[in-house]
């Protein structure tokens, strides 16, 4: 009986601290959710329902009628950060099929296959810009002139203002994977090879043509 | 012994089963719900409260919206037939609800809502996020400036090969068709050549680039030119660690502290860099510098962010 008791009291206690900890958590999410420490999202907070995901409103009472995420998210192919799904995957192998144009169903894309390396100080390796895959799904004016300024030299990007939500992170963060300790290689892919190894590559890569564009201080 | 522990164990479920239902408790949608109420008043209330949202949101699209405001000076005769319209419902919504009749208000405010979607569709002309016609002119204008800056550069590196993408005489006879309707203030007439004349660049550069590999040198002229470049780097990081401090969930003292250590020592090694650049010492200046970056790194690391 006392065992009982006492169990009763543990379960209670344990009850009442989650409770006010699910409490205080939803609360806090809900403060701002374009933070800047929304890149900081833990795993297990991943693809939340409506009402604890920090964005809608939870005091709503319709906010329950909203689908949640998980479950046709976790139909896709699977990513290693954001909403943890691959959608270049998800757009190679035809599991979805975006409309290009809202309006126009026949509409197609101009797809640009140009990949843009940008040196880096330092030892990270240097940065690949696929036009490719974004043009798949993205028009060219989402990002030209008023992101990015189609000229060499012209565009001031760095860490920082990505992480602040420009340039790159106008998207990326926000609607594309954001930028954390597992997604730093799929922008930094290209290694800082010595010039022997580069040349080995590009014969295993003769259908590209690299043209070399100087520029200062970005 | 065993009466405490039961003593204790009830006071904690009641305050667990109290927040539990914290909407109510603690929200300001549950603060007001009277007491006592039965299970249908209590039900009427919800639905008040839930209907005197959905009416502060029509209210806001159609008093204080930008789009709103379009409308009130544009000359889209519909979208302002749909705006009126729109504000009528409201208002129709609100002397409804203050006489309790919650169905015919919820009608009203539906009607509304569906009549400023359709004014916001009329005023940016199907798909143009509420844009002007002149806006989008102008946005397509710009567009169509940095593309052929774009291609005349890839021109001059390619030769004739890539000029061959792109109908010159098509382009420029679209153009002047756009910027004669534009001059006459038809910015409409002018939308479609002008969108036409984008689409023929953007698929110009896409042919003439294609399967290309752009590489961008980093190069400085001076030392001078790399320590403005570091020092500029140091401070954006210094920005970033000061925004994780402050917006750092409660709990996480000690590593705060930490973070702001590193952001004294950091501090202390830009300033020796400063001094050093000033002697035109720029080899140590730019190692200093470098060094006070890493200890910014080091901190953002310490904060959950790769950089």
């Amino acid at each position: 009986m006392t065992i009982n008791t006492r169990m009763l009291s543990a379960v209670a206690s344990v009850l009442a601290v989650l409770v006010l900890l699910g409490f205080s958590a939803q609360h806090i999410q809900a403060a701002d959710p374009l933070k800047f420490n929304r890149l900081l999202k833990k795993p297990e907070e991943k693809n939340l329902p409506p009402p604890r995901d920090g964005i809608h409103d939870a005091t709503i009472p319709a906010v329950d009628t909203l689908q949640p995420p998980q479950p046709p998210l976790s139909q896709l192919p699977e990513g290693k950060a954001g909403n943890y799904v691959d959608w270049v995957k998800a757009l190679e192998s035809g599991k979805i099929n975006p409309r290009f144009d809202r309006l126009d169903p026949k509409a197609e894309p101009v797809i640009m296959n140009l990949d843009i390396v940008r040196e880096v100080k330092g030892s990270m390796p240097d940065v690949v810009y696929p036009h490719k895959q974004h043009t798949e799904w993205l028009d060219c004016s989402n990002c030209h002139p008023a992101i990015f300024v189609p000229q060499k030299g012209a565009n001031q990007i760095s860490m920082a203002s990505i992480l602040l939500g420009q340039k790159c992170g106008v998207c990326h963060g926000k609607v594309a994977f954001p930028i954390n300790a597992q997604t730093c290689r799929r922008c930094h892919s290209k290694s800082k090879k010595p010039v022997k190894a580069e040349a080995k590559d590009k014969d295993k890569d003769k259908d590209k043509q690299t043209t070399d564009r100087r520029f200062g201080p970005q | 012994m065993q009466r405490r522990c039961r003593r204790i164990a009830s006071v904690t479920l009641v305050v667990a089963l109290v927040v539990h239902s914290g909407s109510s408790w603690w929200s300001p949608a549950g603060a007001a719900e009277p007491e006592g109420a039965a299970p249908g008043q209590q039900d009427i209330h919800r639905r008040r409260q839930a209907l005197s949202k959905k009416l502060l949101f029509l209210n806001t699209l159609v008093r204080d919206s930008e789009r709103t405001r379009k409308i009130e000076v544009g000359d889209n005769p519909e979208a302002k037939d749909l705006l009126t319209a729109a504000r009528e419902h409201a208002e129709r919504a609100r002397s409804q609800m203050e006489a309790g009749d919650l169905e015919p208000a919820e009608r009203s405010i539906d009607m509304g809502l569906r009549a400023i979607g359709v004014a916001f569709r009329a005023l940016s002309g199907g798909g143009d996020h509420g844009r002007t016609p002149r806006e989008r002119y102008e946005e397509l204008g710009n567009r169509i400036a940095s593309f052929r800056q774009a291609f005349a550069q890839v021109v001059m590196s390619k030769g004739a090969e890539a000029a061959k993408f792109l109908d010159r005489p098509r382009l420029d006879a679209l153009m002047e068709q756009g910027e004669s309707a534009a001059q006459e203030k038809r910015y409409d007439d002018a939308i479609e050549p002008l969108a036409e004349a984008a689409g023929m660049l953007e698929r110009a550069l896409s042919k003439a680039l294609e399967k290309e590999t752009l590489y961008y040198r980093r190069e400085f002229a001076s030392p001078e030119e790399e320590f403005a470049f570091e020092l500029e780097r140091n401070r954006n990081y210094q920005t970033l660690v000061d925004m994780l401090i402050a917006q750092s969930p409660p709990g996480r003292g000690g590593r705060i502290l930490l973070m702001q250590r590193l952001l004294e020592k950091a501090q202390d090694l830009r300033d020796r860099a400063q001094a050093r650049l000033a002697e035109g010492d720029t080899a140590k200046a730019l190692e200093l510098i470098e060094q006070s970056t890493q200890n910014l790194r080091k901190a953002l690391r310490m904060g959950g962010l790769a950089v």
